[in-house]
């Protein structure tokens, strides 16, 4: 009796220990899936193991296998947050915003922590502003930012976004400057600061940008920024100046072939705002092909039409 | 018998538990998020305890002490008792644990300080001069820094402590002590779980631990636990990372990505796993702000994901891999970056000095500034101008070798240096050079590279790089639109209708399909000529018609005796062009602009006519030759698809 239970558990032990080195041995992503759909075929058609695979498709973005996978784990447990998630992410990708905001809606219905209602909650937020309704999504943003007033970095973001998309400009300042006094994010900081150029704060956002000039290596987005402030104040000659040196920086930092996004963006407005329309166009346009968001190709759209109208 | 089986099972139970060891530490003593005038001591216990450190510049000395109203203290959610702040509550830590962060502040830069845990007046760790720590030299100050990149370590096994040890002895032996440990990820299989933390991370690192920071990068595996958007989970528990650029940088607002300075060396680190990788994502404003901001002379980055490799994992297939090539590196070669580490695939990797690869999938050309080995004993160092300079070329290391089990898919074109080997990588800057050497768990160096920083260099992508298939730089062929008359033959050493393997898919053959190495085994068998239409084939290919442009040929011939190299030539007749290869040498080049296999460009028409064109071997295709077995290989192009036929029938020939 006792050989057979020691029989029994040195067994367990061993099978642990081959599992665990298995495990640990299988990273390639293609074995990871054939792994796992052994592992469902031979009986373990667990919903951890659904979502698991799907994780793996979304990697190699077959995005329709990954999502087959993760409706069977969520029809094994319809409580699976992850799997929620994830599923929700992949039907926003896919555009399938209808059904996202539902399954965001799910994601809400299942929390039951302050902490994942909050979260959830900007998730749904997120969903719907994808979906085209910031309306409706800043009303769960900020019903997040009620039950977790601390808040995330990516969350004052997105409510900021949402500020602008319902043209509530005014409130971008405040609810930025909360977000980096309480995270102490420099993107918020720096997101805050271009919120008061837009509210045209330039007394308060100048003294700041002058800071940075001195002691930034690269100067080229302070100098757009700076700029702004300028035009908003009158002193053109000052501006040009600074959009002048600006782009020749940013002549070093964009890569020829391959430039970097954002980059693009920054030398779209600098051209536009120095009345290089057609440049500015371009860039634009070089964006739009390489699919950027808006929020990169708004500011540099509206430059355009702005200088375009005058 | 019965003896083993209770070792083996109370072993099982101690791993399942999490317990390091039966001393009163659950996890020694281990250093954190270290600045110029600060640093953090880390320890856990699985008691109550009255927590003291007392430390000093002597050893014999430990003449300062913090106590308990300094030293945060953690524990598990159910064991609060409403004197600790329950939102710092240990994840998944064993109940009873007590986890204890000493900030020591006030302290000397570039000074070294020796220390010790008490509880009260009982000193818990050992009177040891290995239990010591040293503060950053100042931001922007001149300092040598020597450091341990290790990557995908965790599984707690034998090669893990291998690479461990084969460091130490080799730092032992040099004399050489390392200012910090940079993790790339994957430090806790399989899960990142406490308990996997504590087993396969703490306890096989305790030495190193105690006396060098441990700046982490978040892997996929510790991903399974921890998020990196709320910062929450064992990875958070184990490490304090800069939040608020405690340690320089600019302030992230989370533990996930940060940035922390050296002297003047500027270190980024990014969460690719589970952040938005996109232009738009805070991580990537943040970064662009960051390198912005810096005046280091030195900028190392380093994540998980690597963005060039063909190791365990492929960087042309996989979303986090893609993403941190097309969304972050054109910000981190934009802001000067001079090396780039990461890990998740499990081989070693390391590129010659590139520039702007962004493409999917990644090409060598028109991306790579210096093709040579990097080595200062081999074909030198990779110059760069002095200071961070946009797009002055990027060193790509992917260090995921630290201990699990190694393999490879394929290989990364911009690759010079590729192991499949458990090791680390060991890196030193002293003024206007750095230099990386891949030590392997046996403590042989398998890889050395250098970058040196001076004046102003200006580079320009080389346009026939340095091949890491066939380990030379390709031999550029012109492409040339049609043979000779064929001359008297005096012997045929390969006829014509001779056998051939071939090999037609819709997918290209491995990259060293050409070469002596591969197996052709698993091809099909032909007699030449090969084709369809105008009834001129042998071995007709009507699957080819409207479906695939290329045909894959492979033979080995020996060479006779004494023969004249100068006096061999291909003989072939073809419909309508074609490449020819010896040994994956290219000596040969009819009717196709430029490309190979799959990527050719600007194929030319030609009608076979049932006549053959001769083709003597130039100085490069005599170069190319081997003394014994050669293999010759010709990939076939037809002009398009849907062309009503195609031929290919190579044969070679020693003339009179």
């Amino acid at each position: 009796m006792h050989k057979k239970l020691f029989r029994l558990h040195l067994f367990s032990a061993l099978l642990f220990v081959m599992f665990a080195s298995h495990a640990t041995s299988h990273h390639d992503t293609k074995a990871l899936i054939e792994q796992l759909t052994k592992r469902i075929n031979s009986g373990e058609s667990t919903a951890e193991n659904y979502y698991k695979r799907a994780i793996e498709y979304r990697v190699l973005g077959q995005l329709e296998e990954a999502e087959n996978d993760l409706k069977i784990a969520l029809k094994h447990n319809a409580n699976f947050t992850l799997a929620r998630r994830e599923i929700t992410r992949i039907l926003s990708k896919k555009s399938r915003h209808k059904l996202a905001i539902l399954s965001a809606e799910q994601v809400i219905t299942n929390a039951i922590t302050q902490r994942e209602k909050s979260s959830a909650m900007i998730l749904l937020a997120q969903m719907l502003f994808n979906a085209g309704e910031p309306l409706e999504a800043i009303k769960y943003s900020s019903t997040a930012f009620k039950l977790n007033p601390n808040g995330k970095v990516e969350w004052y973001l997105l409510h900021a976004r949402l500020l602008g998309e319902i043209k509530r400009n005014n409130e971008r300042p405040e609810i930025l400057r909360t977000g980096y006094q309480l995270t102490g994010s420099i993107v918020l900081r720096n997101a805050w600061i271009d919120s008061l150029l837009d509210c045209k704060q330039y007394e308060t956002a100048l003294p700041i940008i002058e800071k940075e000039l001195i002691s930034s290596r690269l100067k080229s987005s302070w100098k757009l920024r700076r700029a702004k402030a300028y035009i908003g104040t009158g002193k053109i000659n000052a501006a040009m100046n600074d959009l002048r040196t600006c782009l020749k920086e940013l002549d070093q930092r964009i890569h020829p072939k391959n430039p970097a996004m954002t980059l693009i963006a920054d030398r779209g407005l600098a051209n536009a705002l120095l009345g290089n329309i057609g440049t500015a166009k371009n860039d634009l346009a070089r964006l739009i092909h390489i699919g950027a968001d808006k929020w990169i190709t708004i500011p540099l759209e509206q430059a355009i039409n702005l200088i375009e109208d005058q | 018998m019965r003896k083993l089986h209770i070792i083996v099972i109370f072993w099982f139970l101690s791993i399942s538990l999490g317990q390091t060891d039966d001393n009163i530490f659950s996890r020694s003593p281990y250093l954190q998020l270290a600045t110029d005038s600060s640093i953090h001591i880390v320890w856990r216990t699985k008691v109550k305890i009255n927590p003291i450190i007392r430390y000093g510049k002597d050893v014999d000395d430990l003449n300062e002490k913090i106590g308990s109203e300094f030293i945060l203290e953690r524990r598990t959610a159910d064991e609060s008792d409403g004197s600790i702040n329950d939102a710092l509550s240990l994840f998944d830590a064993p109940k009873g644990t007590r986890q204890f962060e000493a900030r020591i502040s006030n302290l000397n830069s570039n000074s070294i300080y020796y220390y010790s845990v008490f509880d009260g007046e009982k000193r818990l760790t050992p009177k040891d001069s290995s239990y010591h720590f040293k503060t950053h030299p100042k931001p922007g100050t001149k300092s040598p820094l020597y450091f341990w990149v290790v990557g995908d370590s965790g599984t707690g096994g034998e090669n893990q402590a291998k690479v461990h040890s084969a460091m130490r002895k080799y730092n032992q032996f040099k004399n050489l002590e390392l200012n910090l440990y940079i993790h790339v990820g994957d430090m806790a299989y399989t899960s990142g779980t406490d308990g996997e933390f504590s087993e396969r991370f703490f306890k096989m690192y305790e030495p190193t631990l105690r006396n060098t920071v441990c700046w982490a990068a978040m892997g996929n595996h510790e991903g399974k636990t921890s998020k990196g958007e709320n910062g929450i989970g064992p990875y958070y528990d184990a490490y304090i990372c800069p939040k608020v650029a405690e340690a320089g940088g600019l302030p992230s607002g989370k533990e996930a990505y940060y940035s922390f300075d050296y002297g003047k060396v500027h270190f980024i680190v990014l969460d690719s796993h589970d952040l938005d990788r996109r232009p738009t994502g805070a991580m990537a404003q943040w970064l662009k702000a960051d390198l912005e901001k810096t005046k280091a002379e030195w900028l190392i980055a380093y994540f998980h994901h690597p963005p060039y490799t063909k190791g365990s994992h492929d960087s042309d297939k996989e979303e986090q891999l893609i993403e941190m090539r097309e969304h972050i590196m054109p910000l981190l070669e934009s802001g000067g970056v001079d090396i780039v580490f990461t890990g998740h695939s499990h081989i070693y990797e390391r590129s010659m000095l590139i520039n702007g690869a962004y493409a999917t999938p990644t090409v060598s050309e028109g991306v790579i500034l210096d093709d040579g080995d990097g080595n200062p004993n081999g074909d030198g160092p990779y110059i760069k101008s002095a200071g961070l300079v946009p797009h002055n070329g990027t060193v790509q290391v992917v260090a995921g070798h630290g201990g699990t089990k190694v393999s490879r898919k394929g290989t990364m074109p911009i690759m010079r240096s590729i192991f499949v080997e458990n090791g680390s990588v060991l890196v030193s800057i002293s003024d206007n050079v750095l230099t990386g050497t891949m030590l392997n768990l046996d403590g042989f160096i398998r890889d050395t590279f250098a970058i040196k920083k001076e004046g102003t260099v200006i580079h320009s992508p080389i346009e026939d790089p340095w091949n890491p298939v066939t380990g030379q730089k390709p031999i550029k062929k012109k492409s040339i639109s049609g043979g000779m008359k064929v001359p008297p033959v005096a012997k045929m050493i390969i006829g014509k209708n001779s056998q051939w393997a071939y090999f037609l898919d819709a997918e290209a053959p491995p990259e060293n399909w050409n070469t002596l190495a591969f197996n052709h085994s698993s091809w099909k068998k032909g007699e030449s000529g090969f084709g369809f239409g105008d009834n001129d084939d042998r071995t007709v290919l009507d699957s080819m018609k409207n479906k695939y442009t290329t045909l894959y040929l492979r033979r080995s011939f020996a060479l006779p005796e004494g023969v004249d190299y100068k006096k061999i030539g291909l003989v072939v007749s073809y419909d309508d062009a074609f490449i020819a290869y010896i040994n994956g040498n290219e000596i040969l080049r009819v009717g196709i602009e430029s490309g190979n296999g799959k990527k050719v460009r600007n194929v030319s028409s030609h009608e076979a006519k049932n006549t053959f064109e001769y083709f003597p071997f130039d100085t490069n295709a005599i170069k190319a030759l081997e003394g014994g077995v050669n293999i010759l290989a010709i990939e076939g192009h037809n002009h398009e698809k849907k062309s009503s036929d195609f031929t290919i029938h190579p044969t070679l020939i020693l003339k009179k």
